[in-house]
């Protein structure tokens, strides 16, 4: 079904960016954790999101195609943030263009990558 | 999720797996900044019929997650708006604390910057950045950074770094700020990836230096 893809693409971008050595968590974007925090009745002062809301996956403003967002945050003693970021926007694309095609959808996928934070050996001694 | 920012609605109305018209396809924006959800619905449309009842239940938004979150969270604003008039002041201030919690984290992101790779669309967030120079900078002895701050250089990935900071005076200044500099230069290079250009370095403050250790005392008595 149509709507299950787009879900299925949000997982998948999330996955792929998972597993990039250096990356240690993404960042859940403002929007869903606002709107876990109005839905929130608990103490939890921030509500975290699922890894999925660290991905944001729009329909490309430009034409056909896909805009897929990320955000992580890097954990990269001995990597360089750009090469961790490069392996992100690469995997990420070359997976959502594979799950694309698995469902019978060539589309052009174009995927932004923001660290939002990161964490270095100073920040565990 | 897809629904924070207003984007308007592609030019061309495609389903999710782009070959055909989308099940929202004929929805005409009500204002300029309507939100699009990755469905093609729009946000006006999803709450309109979450708000209204009476109107036939279109089989679409009840079946699909984007429009169902977007429907859940605008009941969420619903519910929060109604605790609002009623005037429940602990769940109120608890829900601002919330609120506001993810307000300042967002402002403590600061600018996007660049990283340094024109073929792709990488960035790094300003404290982010600073937080790996300033460190970068305490590494030198004698010194501790302050304020880290970028400035876009042209319309590339160039960046100029202004940093303030304290130095300790047992030294002469000038090579201590060679230092800093080399150092900053360095990890923003190797450690980010930032193609920062300059390092402007200005000593706000006087770095007092702990007094040396005498035999058999340990630096914290006794």
């Amino acid at each position: 079904m149509t709507v299950d893809r787009t879900t299925t693409l949000l997982g998948t971008a999330a996955e792929a960016a998972l597993a990039v050595p250096g990356v240690a968590a993404l960042q859940p974007r403002r929007s869903p954790r606002t709107a876990a925090a109005v839905a929130s009745t608990g103490t939890d002062a921030t509500p975290k999101g699922t890894r999925e809301s660290g991905i944001r996956a729009d329909r490309s403003p430009d034409g056909p195609g896909w805009r897929i967002e990320v955000r992580c945050i890097l954990s990269f003693e001995g990597r360089r943030a750009l090469e961790i970021a490069q392996n992100v926007h690469d995997r990420v694309r070359a997976a959502v263009i594979s799950r694309l095609a698995a469902l019978d959808a060539v589309e052009r996928v174009t995927v932004e990558v923001t660290v939002t934070g990161v964490v270095t050996r100073y920040d565990l001694t | 999720m897809a629904v924070d920012e207003p984007h308007a609605p592609p030019p061309e109305s495609l389903g999710a797996d782009g070959t055909g018209p989308k099940p929202g396809a004929a929805d005409v924006p009500s204002f300029a900044d309507d939100v699009v959800t990755p469905c093609g619905r729009l946000l006006s449309r999803i709450w309109e019929q979450a708000r209204d009842t009476a109107q036939a239940a279109d089989p679409h938004i009840s079946s699909c997650p984007h429009c169902r979150e977007a429907a859940e969270g605008l009941s969420a604003v619903t519910a929060a708006s109604q605790a609002l008039r009623t005037g429940d002041r602990p769940g109120l201030e608890a829900l601002a604390d919330r609120v506001m919690n993810i307000v300042r984290a967002e402002v403590r992101l600061g600018r996007l910057l660049p990283l340094a790779d024109p073929d792709r669309a990488l960035r790094i967030a300003e404290s982010a950045a600073a937080k790996v120079l300033r460190q970068a900078a305490d590494r030198v002895p004698g010194a501790r950074a302050a304020a880290c701050r970028f400035v876009p250089v042209g319309d590339g990935v160039d960046l100029r770094v202004t940093m303030t900071l304290a130095a300790a005076l047992d030294r002469p200044l000038p090579d201590r700020i060679h230092q800093v500099r080399r150092s900053v230069l360095r990890s923003a290079g190797q450690d980010l990836g930032l193609a920062v250009t300059a390092v402007d370095i200005t000593v706000v403050d006087v770095l007092e230096q702990e007094p040396p250790c005498r035999p058999g005392l340990t630096p914290g008595g006794a």
